[in-house]
C-alpha cells in the first residue's frame, strides 16, 4: 500500500520522458490550494461562523456562493492547464558552463485562451506566457550545464493559478530532447601542437596529398574551401581577390591534436579542456589538424563538420552513448 | 483650446491612456467604495471622513502616478486609527468596532498595493465586509446589492490574475458576474439543504437591532403618534378563515395599568402566566409573521386564546415555555424578539358563534389587581377628577358611564390629530378642557383616568388596529402606522370590556383604518396620488407587489430555518419525520448533481477535439464516400496533390486543404479562418469526380 503510494508520488514528481507531444490531462495535472487559497478557506470558515452566531441566513447564502466560486475555481484553474499540448526541441550543443537551451512548444487547441502559464525548470525562475485560442507559443528555457556529455532536458514544471489565484494547478513533463555539452575550452591555452613536433612521415605525405587535391580548386591555403569557391564563381572580381589573398598567406600549418600527447600532470577534464581550446584555435586560425582521442582518430582536415566531430568526441569521451 | 473640451471628455481620454495596472487599481478602489457604501449611515462621521480621505488620496495617487506612502507613514496612520476606534467604541472588539477596523484595513491596505498579494488581501477583507453589511440589513434590495458587490469583487480578483495580455475591461468586468451566475446553482443546493445550526455560538448576539421602530413598553403622549408616520411593517397575518371586519381588527400587545401622571407603564405582576380564557364567541385562527421589535411580547387579535410557535417544537425542548398568555390576556414571550418569527394564535372574537356555551363568570382575581386598576397619581389632573365626580351621580352602570364620557368626546369639539399642542403638567386636564386635540393615546389615557376617578377599574391597552389585505399574496399587512391605544373597563359579570374612545371622535380610524383617517399625514401620501386616480391604483399595486415580494423574501429566505428545511425535505422525499442527518444526505445528493452537471459543462471533451480537426475529418469522410479515402501515411498536402488528379482545377479543394495545413501547422488560427474553412468545406461537399476517372471506384496512388 505504502509502496504503491510512494511509487505514485514518484511518478508524479518524475514522469517518464516522452519524445512525442504530450497533451496534459487529468492524469498529469495536479491541483492544490496555494497560500491565498488557504486564506480564502479560512475566510469562508469565519464567514460561516459569523453567520451561525448572528443567525444570518444571507450570511450563509453569501458563504455558499463563495464556496461555490471556490469550487468553480478548481475547475477553471484545472481547465486553464489541462489540454495544453507540450513538445520540445533542444538547441545546438554548448560548452560546459554555458546555459543549455531547450525550446518548448505549447499548443492550445481549445477555443479559450490560456492565460498566465508559468514554465520553467525551477520554481524560482519561471517564465510566464499566454496562449491565445487555437495557437502555439514557444518558450526558450535555459538551464546551466554541470558536466560534459549528453545533457537530458531537466524536468519541466508548468503551472498556473489563473483565473483565481487561489489554487495552483501544475504538471511535470520530461522530454527525451537532450543537448550535447562540450568541455569548457581552456583559457589561454599553449600554442597549437604542430606536425613538425609529431614527426611522422606518412602523416606528412597524407597531408601533402590532401593539399594537392585542394590546390585543384585553386583556393590556395584557405581552409574554408566551399565559401571561397562560391565567391569565386559568383564574380570575376571576387576571383581576383581570392587568388591574391591565397598567395599572400601562403604558409601551410599542419598540426595534430592528440590526447595522448598531453602532459600527464593534467587530469582528464583539463586535458579535454585544452584539446577543446586547441580545436577552436585551429579552426579560428584556419589550421588543418588531425585529432586523436581514444577511439576517435580523425585524419587531418578542417571545417565545421570536422570540428563538430572532434568536439563531439571530446564531449562524449569516457561517457556511454546513452547518457 | 483645451478649455473647449469638457471635463468628462478629458476624463475619458485619460482613462483610455491609463495602463492596465492602473485600470485594475481603479477598478479595485471603486469596488471597495461600493462595498463600503452601505456602512456610511451606520459609521460615526469621523470614520466616514477618514475613510473617504484615504480613498480619495489613493485615487489621486493612481491618477497622478505618485508613489505610495512609506511604511512608517502607514504605521502612524494605523496607530492613530486604532486609538480613535478605542476612544470611540471603548473596545476593539464587537460588531461596530470590528467593522470600523475592517474598513480601516481596507483603506490602508489600498495605500500599500505593491504586489498582487496586497490586492488579494484587500479583496478578502471586502468579502468579509459583505457579511458586515448583513448585520445591518438583510432586505431583498441589500441582498441584490450584496450579490452585485460579490460579482464585482470576483471580477477584480480575476482581473489581477492576468500577467501579460488580458481581455478588454468590459470582458474582465463581466467575468465575475458570469462566475457568480455559475456558482448560484451549487450555492442554492447548499442553502436549501445545509442543516442550519442554531446560533449564537457564544454570547447573546444583538443582530440588526439598530433603529427598530415599534411599540414601546410604556406610553407617553406622542409616542404612538410617532409611529403613525412609519410605513414599516409590524407584522403580517394569514387568516385561516375569512378575515374579521376592520372594526374588529384590534391587535393586542400589552396592558398598561400604572399611571404616574405622564407615563403609562405595565405592572410587573401582569407577567404572571394564566390559563387561557375558555373559547367563546367566534374563534379566529391567525398565522402571524412578526417582524423583530426587540420586545418580549407578541401580538394577536383581541382576545387571544391559544398560542403556538411555528414548528420548532422538535428542536427546542423548552419551546412550550417560550410564549405564554398572562392574566392580562397579553401574549408574552420569554425572550426578546430579535428575529422574524412565525406563530399561530387563536382568538375569541365577540360574536354569536358559541354563545350558548356556559361561560364561567369572570372575577377580578384579587384585591391587588382591583386596586391597581383604580390607582391614580395623587395631585394630578384635579379638574378631570372633579368633572368625573360630577358625572358619577348619573348612573351606577360602568357601561353607561363609559358612554357618557364617550358622548363628551363626541359632543365637544375634540379633534383627532397627530400633532397636538404639547400638554402641561396636568396632561389629562389640558387635553380634556383646553386643547381638546390629540391622538389615540391621549384619548385612551384620558378615558382611563376618568373611569378610575369614577371608581371603575380601567386600564390602557396598546397594540395595532386595522391592517390591509395585500391582494398579491392574500396576507394582511399591519404597519407601524396602525399602532393604536385603547381602553378596557371592568364590568362585573362580564369581565374586561374593550372601549375605544378614539372611535367616538374619529370613527373612520377604526372603521376604515389609519390611512383614511389621515389621508395627508401619512408618508405614503407621497405615493397615494389620491384614492381614485389610476396613478394611485398603480402606486398601490406596486406597493402591494413589493410588500408581497418582501414578505416572501422574509418567509423563505431570511426565516429559512431548520424547520423549513425539514418541511422541504418532507415534501420532496416523503419521509415522515426527517432528521438533520437526512438533510445532510439530501445536500450531498443535490451538490453531487450540480457539481456533476457543471463539471461536464466546464470540462467536457470540447477542449480536446478542436474544430479544425473536425472539419478535416468531415472532409476526409466525404472524400472517402466518393471513393478517395485518405491513406494513413498521407499528409494534407500529399492528399491534396492526389485528389487534384481526380478533381482537376477545383480551387475550393486546394484552398481547403492548403488553408487547413496552414492553420494546423502554422502559428495558429482564428475564428475567421475557421468560418472560411467551413465555407470551403461546403463547396467541397458538392464536388463530383471528373468523368474520365470516375470509373475507377477505389483509385490508388501511383
Amino acid at each position: 500500500m505504502l509502496q504503491t503510494i510512494k511509487q505514485k508520488i514518484n511518478s508524479w514528481q518524475t514522469p517518464q520522458a516522452s519524445s512525442q507531444e504530450l497533451i496534459l490531462n487529468r492524469r498529469r495535472v495536479y491541483i492544490i490550494p496555494n497560500k491565498a487559497g488557504l486564506v480564502y478557506t479560512l475566510l469562508l470558515l469565519i464567514i460561516f461562523i459569523t453567520s451561525i452566531n448572528y443567525s444570518l441566513n444571507l450570511g450563509y447564502a453569501l458563504d455558499f456562493v463563495l464556496i461555490a466560486c471556490g469550487w468553480l475555481a478548481i475547475n477553471l484553474t484545472f481547465r486553464n492547464l489541462s489540454g495544453t499540448g507540450l513538445s520540445a526541441s533542444a538547441s545546438p550543443a554548448v560548452y560546459l558552463g554555458e546555459l543549455a537551451h531547450f525550446s518548448l512548444y505549447l499548443t492550445n487547441r481549445s477555443k479559450r485562451a490560456r492565460y498566465a502559464l508559468h514554465l520553467g525548470f525551477d520554481r524560482s525562475a519561471m517564465q510566464v506566457i499566454d496562449i491565445p485560442e487555437f495557437s502555439n507559443r514557444s518558450v526558450a528555457l535555459a538551464t546551466p550545464t554541470l558536466q560534459r556529455g549528453w545533457m537530458a532536458c531537466p524536468r519541466i514544471r508548468i503551472e498556473t493559478t489563473f483565473p483565481y489565484g487561489l489554487l495552483t494547478a501544475w504538471s511535470y513533463w520530461r522530454t527525451t530532447q537532450r543537448v550535447l555539452v562540450y568541455p569548457t575550452p581552456e583559457v589561454n591555452p599553449p600554442a597549437l601542437p604542430f606536425a613538425t613536433q609529431g614527426e611522422t612521415g606518412s602523416e606528412a605525405t597524407a597531408g601533402n596529398d590532401e593539399f594537392a587535391g585542394v590546390r585543384n580548386f585553386q583556393a590556395g591555403d584557405s581552409l574554408k574551401l566551399l565559401a571561397w569557391r562560391h565567391m569565386a564563381r559568383q564574380s570575376a572580381a571576387g576571383l581576383d581577390v581570392l587568388i591574391s589573398k591565397n598567395f599572400e598567406g601562403g604558409q601551410r600549418r599542419i598540426c595534430a591534436i592528440d590526447f595522448a600527447a598531453l602532459p600527464a600532470s593534467l587530469n582528464t577534464e583539463q586535458k579535454l579542456s585544452r584539446l577543446c581550446a586547441w580545436l577552436l584555435t585551429a579552426e579560428r586560425t584556419q589550421v588543418r589538424y588531425a585529432f586523436r582521442l581514444g577511439a576517435a582518430q580523425y585524419e587531418q582536415n578542417s571545417g565545421e563538420d570536422h570540428l563538430l566531430l572532434c568536439l563531439t568526441a571530446l564531449a562524449l569521451y569516457g561517457r556511454t552513448q546513452h547518457e | 483650446m483645451n478649455k473647449v473640451k469638457s471635463i468628462p471628455f478629458r476624463l475619458r481620454q485619460k482613462m483610455l491612456t491609463l495602463s492596465r495596472e492602473k485600470v485594475d487599481t481603479l477598478f479595485l478602489i471603486v469596488t471597495c467604495c461600493l462595498v463600503l457604501y452601505p456602512f456610511l449611515e451606520h459609521n460615526p462621521n469621523w470614520l466616514n471622513a477618514i475613510a473617504a480621505g484615504l480613498i480619495l488620496g489613493r485615487l489621486w495617487i493612481t491618477w497622478q502616478g505618485r508613489a505610495l506612502p512609506q511604511k512608517w507613514q502607514l504605521a502612524l496612520i494605523t496607530a492613530a486609527f486604532s486609538t480613535a476606534v478605542y476612544l470611540h467604541f471603548h473596545t476593539w472588539l464587537g460588531k461596530e468596532a470590528g467593522i470600523a477596523f475592517l474598513i480601516a484595513m481596507v483603506c490602508l491596505k489600498m495605500l500599500e498595493l505593491h504586489a498582487r498579494r496586497d490586492a488579494m488581501a484587500v479583496i478578502f477583507v471586502c468579502y468579509f465586509l459583505l457579511v458586515g453589511q448583513l448585520l445591518y440589513s438583510q432586505t431583498l434590495l441589500s441582498a441584490l446589492y450584496l450579490l452585485f458587490c460579490t460579482g464585482l469583487l470576483i471580477s477584480v480578483q480575476l482581473s489581477y490574475q492576468y500577467h501579460l495580455s488580458a481581455p478588454p475591461f468590459s470582458k474582465r468586468f463581466l467575468s465575475g458576474f458570469k462566475i457568480v451566475a455559475l456558482a448560484i446553482p451549487l450555492a442554492l443546493m447548499l442553502f436549501l439543504f445545509f442543516p442550519r445550526i442554531q446560533g449564537p455560538l457564544w454570547g447573546k448576539q444583538q443582530g440588526n437591532m439598530g433603529g427598530i421602530t415599534g411599540l414601546s413598553d410604556s406610553m407617553e403622549p406622542g409616542n404612538v403618534a410617532e409611529l403613525a408616520l412609519s410605513e414599516q411593517i409590524a407584522f403580517r397575518v394569514r387568516f385561516t378563515s375569512t378575515p374579521p371586519a376592520p372594526a374588529q381588527l384590534y391587535w393586542r400587545a400589552i396592558v398598561l395599568d400604572s399611571f404616574d401622571g405622564t407615563r403609562w407603564t405595565a405592572s410587573p405582576s401582569s407577567r404572571r402566566t394564566h390559563l387561557p380564557q375558555p373559547p367563546q364567541g367566534i374563534l379566529v385562527t391567525q398565522e402571524i409573521f412578526l417582524e423583530p421589535h426587540n420586545q418580549s411580547w407578541i401580538l394577536g387579535l383581541d382576545l387571544p386564546n391559544r398560542v403556538t410557535q411555528y414548528n420548532r417544537a422538535a428542536l427546542d425542548s423548552n419551546s412550550a415555555q417560550l410564549f405564554y398568555l398572562t392574566g392580562y390576556n397579553e401574549m408574552r414571550s420569554s425572550y426578546r424578539i430579535q428575529d422574524r418569527i412565525q406563530y399561530t394564535i387563536t382568538s375569541n372574537l365577540p360574536g354569536t358563534g358559541t354563545k350558548n356555551q356556559v361561560v364561567p363568570v369572570p372575577t377580578l382575581e384579587n384585591i391587588d389587581d382591583q386596586n391597581r386598576s383604580l390607582q391614580l397619581p395623587v395631585g394630578y389632573n384635579p379638574r378631570t377628577i372633579q368633572w368625573a365626580t360630577q358625572l358619577s351621580g348619573h348612573s351606577n352602570d360602568p357601561v353607561q358611564m363609559a358612554n357618557l364620557v364617550l358622548q363628551f368626546f363626541h359632543q365637544q369639539p375634540f379633534k383627532y390629530t397627530l400633532t397636538p399642542d404639547p400638554p402641561g403638567v396636568n396632561q389629562v386636564d389640558d387635553f380634556m378642557f383646553i386643547t381638546q386635540a390629540g391622538f389615540c393615546e391621549h384619548y385612551a389615557s384620558a378615558f382611563v383616568v376618568v373611569m378610575r376617578a369614577l371608581h371603575i377599574p380601567a386600564r390602557v391597552v396598546t397594540g395595532y388596529q386595522g391592517g390591509e389585505i395585500n391582494p398579491i399574496d392574500g396576507l394582511m399587512t399591519v404597519r407601524q402606522s396602525d399602532a393604536h391605544a385603547w381602553a378596557e373597563i371592568w364590568v362585573d359579570q362580564r369581565g374586561w370590556i374593550r372601549i375605544d374612545p378614539t372611535a367616538a371622535v374619529a370613527p373612520n380610524r377604526v372603521e376604515r383604518g389609519m390611512r383614511n383617517a389621515f389621508p395627508n399625514h401619512n408618508l405614503s401620501s407621497l405615493l397615494n396620488f389620491g384614492p381614485q386616480s389610476w396613478l394611485g391604483d398603480v402606486a398601490r399595486q406596486i406597493r402591494s407587489r413589493w410588500d408581497a415580494t418582501n414578505s416572501a423574501w422574509n418567509l423563505w429566505v431570511l426565516n429559512y430555518s431548520i424547520g423549513k428545511q425539514l418541511d422541504l425535505l418532507k415534501s420532496l422525499s416523503g419521509i415522515e419525520h426527517p432528521q438533520a442527518a437526512q438533510l445532510g444526505i439530501a445536500m450531498m445528493v443535490g451538490v453531487t448533481l450540480v457539481v456533476g452537471i457543471l463539471s461536464l459543462m466546464l470540462l467536457g471533451k470540447k477542449s480536446v477535439s478542436n474544430p479544425l480537426d473536425r472539419l478535416y475529418l468531415r472532409f476526409c469522410r466525404h472524400m472517402a464516400q466518393q471513393g478517395f479515402a485518405r491513406m494513413a501515411h498521407e499528409g494534407a498536402m500529399d492528399y491534396s496533390t492526389r485528389l487534384q488528379q481526380y478533381f482537376p482545377n477545383r480551387p475550393e479543394l486546394v484552398g481547403f486543404l492548403s488553408l487547413y495545413a496552414n492553420c494546423k501547422y502554422g502559428k495558429g488560427y482564428n475564428s475567421d479562418q475557421l468560418i472560411y474553412l467551413k465555407k470551403l468545406l461546403k463547396l467541397c461537399f458538392l464536388l463530383k469526380p471528373a468523368r474520365s476517372n470516375s470509373k475507377s471506384p477505389n483509385p490508388l496512388p501511383h
